[in-house]
């Protein structure tokens, strides 16, 4: 995997060495929610989670972005406190 | 409406399969579970939570469009990564902010406090979540761990480093996402280097550094109540060698057998928390000793369950239906 490239000047030490996320690209068309069942699921009524699909320890709920960090140590939990202190 | 007794709530975004998998299993087992997103909240969920005056413990409804539920007969909440509470377009920019507060701490402290069974619940994760004090916790639960200096200074990093005598690693102490603008996401890897590489940038924060530990291989363990699913990761280049997370398509995993000592140590250590989860990192050296390196208490688990066909989701279904502890 590559390294992100970004200007060394006034980064930290342990910041070093960035590198782009494991990412899985997804087909929204491939599979829909079924209120019913609580679930996604494929046109035939297989549960999409079952179908071959890339995964990793990092956000597996695919849907990182900007601001939503994919580090698994970065799980985007809500701290009641947090946000109020 | 009324709703049959016992639910599990997963609190999950929709589009979340490891979400998926439990859910499917605990209808499996016909456990009722209403599933729901918080960023559904306020907006397509209805809470009304009520407290005595003298009588702990609050009871009430929560409702989406299909499902109801009453509080007081929830039987586990599992809590996975939800969204944040999304707040009507008509609240004035300057009161959003504000309002979220009041749905999220509204919301996850109702239900953080009903006597039941959880998973990843905030406080408890909070509390086990960080390396500096896990590592603490691990010694003295019986696991060996790397040595380890957290420093902001380059002289006692350089004398600790000669005392390692042997190449270091450098991993983030703490969570916190880097965004570089115009790029994608990032992560940060453990990072491996030699003592001569220390510089005065290290002065800039807090850094956590360990001694490498030469590897066999290393080994996710995803422990869910008392069972335990031990799976070896056998790195195949040098990226995956020193952090696996940087190069998935070389790695192989493999079930193996979790050593006694080791077993226990990771039962004391689940003790010390009060986790019912866990997502073990170890080191398994060429002499075959393993070596501690964290615990996620959320770690993810469907790309172990995937790659090894190990019935981790039946687990989770197990534990929140109350059939194993």
């Amino acid at each position: 995997m590559s390294t992100i490239t970004v200007e060394r000047r006034g980064v930290p030490f342990g910041a070093r060495g960035l590198q782009p996320a494991y990412t899985v690209a997804i087909d929204p068309s491939g599979f829909a929610f079924d209120p019913g069942r609580q679930v996604n699921v494929a046109p035939d009524g297989s549960l999409w989670a079952e179908t071959p699909m890339a995964a990793s320890s990092t956000a597996t709920n695919n849907d990182t972005s900007p601001g939503n960090p994919p580090d698994e140590q970065s799980d985007p939990y809500a701290f009641p406190g947090d946000l109020v202190a | 409406m009324g709703a049959p007794h016992g639910h599990v709530l997963v609190v999950a975004e929709e589009l979340d399969p490891t979400a998926d998998l439990v859910v499917q299993a605990l209808a499996e087992r016909a456990v009722p579970t209403m599933r729901f997103d918080l960023a559904r909240f306020p907006q397509h969920l209805d809470l009304a939570a009520q407290h005595d005056g003298d009588r702990p413990g609050w009871t009430g409804h929560l409702a989406t469009s299909a499902r109801a539920v009453r509080l007081e007969e929830v039987r586990a909440v599992y809590y996975r990564r939800p969204g944040l509470p999304v707040i009507a377009p008509e609240v004035p920019e300057h009161y959003r902010a504000w309002a979220q507060s009041q749905a999220l701490v509204g919301m996850v402290q109702v239900l953080g406090s009903l006597p039941v069974v959880w998973m990843h619940h905030p406080d408890v994760y909070r509390a086990a979540a960080h390396k500096p004090g896990q590592l603490v916790a691990a010694t003295a639960c019986g696991l060996r761990v790397p040595r380890t200096l957290l420093t902001n200074s380059l002289s006692r990093a350089s004398a600790w480093a000669e005392g390692i005598n042997g190449p270091l690693i450098v991993k983030p102490v703490a969570s916190a996402s880097i965004t570089i603008p115009g790029a994608p996401p990032t992560i940060l890897p453990t990072r491996r280097l030699e003592p001569t590489e220390l510089d005065e940038s290290l002065e800039l924060t807090a850094h956590l550094f360990q001694e490498w530990v030469p590897k066999a291989f290393e080994v996710r363990l995803t422990v869910v109540g008392d069972q335990m699913f031990s799976v070896a990761i056998h790195a195949r280049s040098a990226e995956a060698e020193v952090d696996w997370r940087s190069d998935y398509d070389a790695l192989e995993y493999e079930p193996v057998p979790v050593p006694d000592h080791v077993a226990d140590g990771v039962c004391r250590f689940q003790a010390h928390y009060q986790l019912n989860y866990g997502a073990y990192d170890f080191a398994v050296t060429p002499a075959g000793e393993w070596v501690f390196f964290e615990c996620n208490p959320a770690g993810q688990w469907q790309f172990i369950a995937a790659a090894t066909k190990l019935p981790i989701a039946e687990a989770h279904a197990s534990l929140l239906q109350g059939a194993i502890a």
